[in-house]
């Protein structure tokens, strides 16, 4: 497994856009160049959420050069007010087009609301940064009994 | 880590047997040949979850392994929880399981089911814009 691109926030980040085409940014990884065959995996990782209402849904969506491919996350509120609601994860796996590709977070809620995504610093005490993390296996190794060929670089 | 699987779905996964036993199947992988010394770990991610009908009523995963195409047996467990409201949306699911499987064929599959007559949703689509991701199910090889 290869890492492609890491970046973190050590703040917390506030969305309270109510539709995925106004989502507010959360963060962004740095651009990585792809051949068009290289299959990647993209995650993202905070320790805690909180919502200023428990009725909205708080989403977030994942977004390529500016464009977003899909909701990744999606969750109500048990309490408020910005109750610590546990982590958040998603992964995604893509093989994208061959080019430039910047990787970004963005929330936003189903009604007027504020969803918070928790970030602190490292070794600070409190929360870690929330991040986000692209990687690429330097081999993918089928082993379907019907077609078992060995290794098969893919790049 | 290599990866020796994986398999996605577009559309949700409706559960409603109240057993483990009869676990509605989620998603199913493709066969795998394994050495009987190989560490794999086996994920299961999905967007989202809901239970449409109880708030207290108990969703749960479990792993099922079938062996050289034999009846597939639950290995275990993945997931446990109640749904905040009828309805709501409960955030991701990442379920996994590091094992040394014994030698032969694996075909791995994520079954759900509830604790009383219920429906437990897991939620899937293509992705793109205002339709959430695929949920899958992947292998990798824990050791290359």
């Amino acid at each position: 497994m290869l890492e492609l691109a890491y970046a973190q926030k050590v703040t917390d980040t506030e969305c309270t856009a109510t539709s995925e085409a106004t989502a507010d940014l959360i963060l962004a990884a740095a651009a990585i160049n792809l051949g068009g065959s290289t299959t990647i995996i993209v995650e993202f990782v905070a320790t805690a959420w909180g919502q200023s209402s428990t009725s909205p849904n708080s989403n977030l969506a994942l977004y390529d050069n500016g464009s977003s491919i899909g909701i990744a996350w999606s969750s109500r509120s048990r309490s408020t007010p910005f109750a610590e609601e546990g982590g958040v994860f998603f992964r995604r796996r893509l093989t994208p087009s061959a080019g430039s590709h910047t990787f970004d977070v963005r929330g936003y809620v189903s009604s007027a609301s504020t969803f918070t995504v928790a970030g602190g610093p490292v070794d600070g005490g409190g929360d870690l940064p929330c991040w986000i993390r692209i990687t690429t296996e330097s081999e993918f190794v089928p082993r379907h009994p019907a077609h078992d060929h060995g290794s098969v670089t893919i790049f | 880590m290599a990866e020796l699987d994986y398999v996605q779905k577009t559309t949700n996964s409706d559960c409603t047997a109240t057993s483990a036993a009869t676990a509605n199947v989620v998603i199913t992988g493709n066969a795998i040949n394994l050495d009987g010394a190989t560490i794999v770990v086996i994920e299961y991610y999905c967007v989202t979850w809901t239970n449409l009908d109880s708030a207290t009523v108990i969703n749960s995963l479990e792993l099922y392994d079938a062996l050289d195409g034999g009846t597939a047996v639950d290995i275990g467990r993945v997931f446990d929880c109640r749904s905040i409201a009828t309805l709501a949306l409960n955030g991701s699911i990442l379920a996994a399981h590091r094992r040394v499987p014994v030698a032969g064929s694996h075909v791995f599959s994520i079954r759900g089911w509830v604790g009383s007559a219920s429906t437990f949703s897991l939620a899937a689509d293509v992705g793109g814009v205002g339709f959430r991701m695929p949920m899958f199910v992947r292998v990798t090889d824990a050791d290359s």
